[in-house]
């Protein structure tokens, strides 16, 4: 057995699906298929990956996942360098220093602080909803109007595309993850325009703010943000002194003197803006991320088994295949007899013969009193008697005969055997009297009368008539 | 002589090398006494061919049944003795000890494999000298007759276990003397109604033909296991199918492109015909997969009351039938008024219009109509953005999955129970679907917790479906064995 490596893509989804609108494959496949697999029995949605892998074949081509999934990765490259790119040019615009006023780095703050904060927050909340159909959260996010490229596809391709659905959730958790990696992608440009910048001019970064906001309170507000690499890096940790050092009143125009006095130490807060973007615009977005993938991850499988068909055929690939029924088939043997052609006739009473078939004596004359016949001679045939006895039969039988038989026991070939011997070459006329049980006051059943007609006709025989 | 024993040696040894480790049995009788039908019925097989035509099965056909190909034992289909005097009185021609009257049956099949008069006797006795059980049937509605005692004997001469079934084809009733005459003959004596047949009878018969033979019993104990669990199967998975249609019917959107901002009353027609059409074959198909589960797929069906034809799911039989008053139910629904009560919510590219009352009747309180521009963009990728549709959507009506659920759960019911032998059409009683109290109440409250889910339009959790499943499962499993 192959290696087991799972795919959950969109990729296999969409291949997944593709193959379930023209699935034929028995349900003997499935099952050898699944007994192939038992590792994989434990895990439907793995099992169901490796299905898709070894059925791919089965696909136009190219599949149509691979062209969606090409748009969509072509795409993504050039949203992510867009994103890149804005994320340098914004971190360029931040860190703008025009050497007679400070930097201001509560804008840079806000960039790699609080937005990716609160985008986290709108992320969590997002994927706590992602399975709805629509998410008005979801839809918030730039990384959704990507759908609109699939309108760059071919039409050939788009008719096809159209046949799919993509189930919600899937859509809901591509943009959500998305979303993550166009904020890595211009959280990465802001942190590289920060470093760049410190390394090719000397900046002095101040902060400053129309609020009613001292030093102190400022120096533990960015104390709990730096709470995270306080103790490995501590001095990427403003000090009360830097704080108030780098404290810049607008009205005072220029620099003060104090700030040039220490234009060193003002230098000194861009490790502490590189942590945080580190920190909270990377670290915790990669986390986010990585978070968001295993729950791409879950999406896919959820959605490959709400796809049409896809539990039937789990069901046939983890059931046993249990089978009771014939593998030959039968042939239609019934024919379509005209049973008009049956010759039937009233009783006459003076029959020279009356024979029993599987009828006793007593049971004879019984049936002879009940229809007033005086027949000149009585015989027992069939049933437990000898082929000689009916042969003797047979012989001895003269004139027209009344032959009684049990309407309920169907002619077999014994019988017509009989019949035929009985009949011979002599141009007699012999009667079949069909008899009921008891319970039926002795009347045939139509179904037991048609079974013997239809016998009976097969033998072409028109001296053969039947008591109707 | 010499050199026609050796052949009959040679073709001897062939059948017991053909002789196999697991039992068989072949059913063999007088024509017309229903052998057919019992082998439909034990090995779930609908294609076997029943008729009341004598001599229908022309060929011994092999029912084996199969775990992953594994056989565990192996059923056959067989034609009615035809001249079983003639087969008797070739066999007595000479005189034979009882050790090997076995070996006169199979001369007797040796020398007349190519006599067509005796082709019917051929196909019945092979199987049996391959080492087959035999299950002799009888029509015990029916008299006995001494005509049976030939076709007793040669099987007695074969010297296989064997045991008689008393099939009872009409209501009267013989069986007392049909039991002293199969006595002489057989070891063991069973009734079986293949037409009216349940679960637990099959088994039955199944654990009395493991006695048969001492060897033969743990196997056919694990096909009776098998059994047990193919039935567990089939009803697991009738109950999937089932959690299947509520959710699909629930959740479904159907949706129409709009030309412009308002939908047209023919383009609402249309979209709701769309959207009623879909739920009908939805049913349809899971009815066709559940017969097919049940392997009864040639099964014919009478016409149901259609899903949005009769059936007024406000009318007071549905609302006794499910607990909720009139007034609930259309509080329930999206909006009130229509002429059936149907709650039917039409929003037009975000303009909210009530046409509860004039599509009512339509779509029966199906559910809500909802117009969506931009908005319904999200749920369809490669929907052309900016165009408008037309949705309705999904199932808000709080009766429609009950009686949804109650018309499936009783069509399984009766595919479930319904014996292979038995080929009359399934008709479904209108009156059968409004029994009372066939859920639990704190089923009913789970259900509607669930019912809420499914119609939400958000991805159907595992976990409710699972549960859903669950409870259609104890549900059917309750009707079956009821």
């Amino acid at each position: 057995m192959k290696k087991t490596k799972t795919s959950f893509s969109l990729k296999t989804y969409i291949d997944l699906f593709e193959l379930m609108q023209k699935n034929h494959s028995s349900r003997e496949e499935n099952r050898s298929f699944g007994l192939a697999h038992q590792k994989l029995l434990s895990s439907p949605v793995a099992l169901l990956s490796r299905w898709v892998e070894e059925h791919r074949h089965r696909l136009s081509h190219p599949p149509l996942s691979q062209t969606i999934d090409s748009v969509l990765s072509t795409a993504t490259l050039i949203l992510l360098i867009l994103a890149f790119f804005l994320g340098i040019f914004s971190g360029v615009g931040l860190l703008r220093y025009s050497g007679s006023e400070p930097v201001n780095l509560l804008y840079f703050l806000g960039a790699v602080f609080v937005l990716p904060l609160v985008t986290m927050t709108m992320t969590l909340l997002a994927m706590l909803r992602a399975n709805r159909a629509e998410s008005m959260l979801v839809h918030l996010s730039p990384a959704y109007w990507m759908e609109r490229i699939l309108l760059l596809l071919p039409v050939r391709n788009r008719e096809r595309f159209n046949s799919i659905q993509i189930n919600p959730l899937i859509t809901n958790w591509l943009v959500i993850r998305r979303s993550q990696e166009l904020a890595l992608s211009f959280s990465l440009g802001l942190f590289l325009a920060l470093l760049g910048i410190v390394a090719s001019r000397d900046i002095a970064f101040s902060w400053s703010t129309t609020l009613q906001i001292t030093p102190e309170v400022f120096h533990h507000f960015l104390s709990l943000i730096a709470l995270p690499w306080k103790e490995m890096l501590p001095q990427a940790v403003p000090s009360a002194e830097l704080i108030e050092q780098s404290h810049y009143f607008r009205l005072g125009g220029k620099l003060n003197s104090g700030m040039i006095d220490h234009a060193a130490l003002l230098g000194e807060w861009w490790k502490f803006l590189a942590m945080t973007t580190l920190f909270y615009a990377l670290f915790l977005r990669f986390l986010l991320f990585l978070l968001v993938s295993a729950g791409l991850k879950r999406a896919f499988g959820r959605a490959m088994l709400s796809i049409r068909g896809v539990r039937d055929l789990l069901r046939e690939m983890e059931e046993p295949l249990i089978e009771s029924e014939s593998a030959a088939t039968e042939q239609n043997f019934e024919r379509d007899e005209n049973l008009s052609r049956i010759a039937t006739a009233a009783l006459k009473t003076d029959y020279a013969t009356v024979i029993g078939w599987a009828l006793d004596e007593a049971a004879i004359v019984l049936h002879n009193e009940r229809e007033g016949i005086k027949p000149t001679n009585i015989y027992e045939a069939g049933g437990l008697h000898s082929l000689e006895e009916d042969q003797e039969v047979v012989d001895a039988a003269a004139g027209d005969i009344l032959l009684y038989v049990k309407s309920w026991e169907p002619p077999t070939m014994d019988f017509i055997d009989f019949i035929m011997a009985l009949n011979g070459d002599k141009s007699r006329l012999i009667m079949l009297y069909p008899l009921g049980t008891p319970e039926a006051a002795y009347q045939a059943t139509k179904e037991a009368f048609d079974i013997w007609a239809k016998k009976i006709s097969g033998l072409k025989d028109h001296k053969i008539r039947m008591k109707r | 002589m010499g050199k026609e024993n050796q052949r009959i040696e040679r073709s001897q040894n062939q059948d017991e090398a053909m002789i196999k480790e697991y039992p068989r049995f072949a059913v063999v009788g007088h024509p017309n006494k229903g052998k057919s039908s019992i082998v439909s019925t034990l090995a779930h097989d609908e294609s076997v061919q029943i008729s009341n035509t004598p001599g229908t099965t022309t060929k011994q056909r092999s029912f084996p049944l199969k775990i992953d190909g594994e056989i565990l034992y192996e059923l056959y289909d067989t034609p009615g003795f035809q001249r079983a005097r003639a087969v008797l009185a070739w066999l007595n021609q000479e005189e034979v000890p009882a050790d090997h009257k076995v070996d006169r049956v199979r001369r007797f099949v040796y020398e007349h494999r190519e006599d067509s008069r005796f082709h019917d006797e051929i196909e019945l006795l092979e199987p049996i000298l391959e080492g087959a059980g035999i299950i002799y049937v009888v029509d015990g509605s029916k008299p006995y007759g001494p005509e049976y005692e030939a076709e007793m004997e040669i099987l007695r001469w074969t010297g296989q276990p064997s045991m008689a079934l008393i099939n009872l084809i009409d209501e009267t009733d013989y069986v007392d003397e049909w039991r002293r005459a199969l006595g002489h003959y057989f070891r063991m004596v069973r009734i079986f109604n293949p037409m009216e047949a349940n679960f637990s009878q099959h088994i039955a018969l199944l654990e009395s033909m493991a006695q048969l033979k001492e060897e033969w019993t743990p196997l056919v104990k694990r096909s009776v296991e098998i059994f047990r669990r193919y039935q567990q199967q089939k009803i697991h998975d009738s109950s999937v199918l089932i959690t299947e249609l509520i959710t699909n019917s629930l959740s479904y959107i159907a949706s129409l492109s709009i030309s412009g901002d308002k939908a047209s009353p023919e383009e609402k027609e249309r979209v709701l015909e769309k959207y009623q059409t879909h739920l009908r074959k939805l049913e349809e198909e899971t009815q066709r997969k559940i017969a097919q589960v049940w392997h009864h797929s040639k099964l014919e069906r009478e016409e149901m009351i259609p899903l949005f034809g009769e059936m007024d799911l406000f009318s007071k039989e549905s609302a006794s039938l499910f607990g909720l008053s009139k007034k609930e139910m259309i509080l329930t629904g999206a909006t009130a008024g229509a002429l059936t009560g149907s709650g039917v919510d039409l929003m037009l590219g975000g303009t909210s219009l009530m046409m509860g009352s004039a599509l009512g009747a339509l779509v029966g309180g199906a559910g809500a109509l909802f117009g969506f521009g931009e908005i319904a963009e999200m749920k369809v990728l490669g929907q052309r953005l900016g165009s408008r549709r037309l949705e309705v959507g999904p199932m808000q009506n709080r009766n429609f999955p009950y009686i949804l659920l109650r018309r499936i759960l009783y069509f399984a019911q009766e595919i479930a129970t319904r014996p292979h032998a038995d080929r009359s059409k399934i008709s479904i009683e209108s009156e059968a679907l409004l029994e009372t109290r066939w859920v639990d109440d704190e089923s009913k409250k789970k259900m509607e917790k669930l019912h809420k889910d499914f119609r939400s339009g958000d991805a159907i959790k595992e976990k409710s479906f699972l549960e859903y499943s669950e409870m259609t499962e104890a549900i059917l499993l309750g009707k079956i064995e009821h």
